[in-house]
């Protein structure tokens, strides 16, 4: 299962983290692992801010951290992230637990 | 773009099926207590078996879970039994 970590801090967003395997097919064949590829990898080419973050792509772990705070166009991006992985969820459930905190 | 898209990031690992195997029960440390001229005192258990590897001999006896154990004080013996048999018996000490 994939898991999203989302951390807020203030009004904006402090962290971001998408880890785990969504096990929806074989390797090759996995319809969920690659929506949520494309849409973290896309999100994190519209990234504006380039300074703004550090950002760490692994093999089933890709992890956003704001140093800084985020500018309009970003936060859209993000938000727009954030609904397309709970639209996954919603239609995959099993596949992916995201979860929020406010700090 | 700064990243490259690989659609399979979230995947399972590459070519890794999996299995349904993989459970085993602990060992249950069967075989030989004693050595053979050991003295075991009544009772002492001698071999841990499942059914008769090895026969019970003289002052023998088996258990229900086919252990053997000794009947009386003495030494131990490991014997043949026709061509491929094996068994234990227990013979008293010699008086002095």
């Amino acid at each position: 299962m994939i898991k999203v970590e989302i951390n807020y801090k203030g009004h904006g967003l402090d962290s971001l983290r998408v880890k785990g395997h969504a096990n929806s097919g074989p390797y090759g064949h996995d319809l969920v692992c690659a929506a949520v590829s494309a849409v973290t990898i896309g999100a994190l080419n519209a990234l504006e801010q380039e300074d703004a973050y550090d950002i760490d792509i692994d093999e089933g772990d890709v992890k956003l951290v704001a140093n800084k705070p985020i500018e309009e166009h970003d936060m859209t991006v993000i938000e727009t992230l954030i609904i397309q992985l709970k639209t996954i969820e919603t239609s995959y459930k099993g596949t992916i637990d995201i979860k929020e905190r406010k700090d | 773009m700064k990243f490259v898209l690989n659609l399979q990031l979230f995947a399972s690992k590459k070519g890794v099926g999996s299995t349904k195997n993989g459970r085993d029960s602990a060992g249950r440390r069967l075989g030989a207590k004693v050595g053979d001229g050991q003295v075991v005192t009544a009772g002492s258990i001698l071999y841990r078996q499942r059914g008769s590897k090895v026969l019970a001999g003289k002052n023998v006896m088996k258990g229900g879970d086919d252990t053997l154990f000794a009947t009386i004080a003495g030494t131990v013996k490991f014997e043949r039994v026709g061509r491929s048999g094996k068994q234990i018996s227990v013979y008293a000490a010699e008086a002095k």
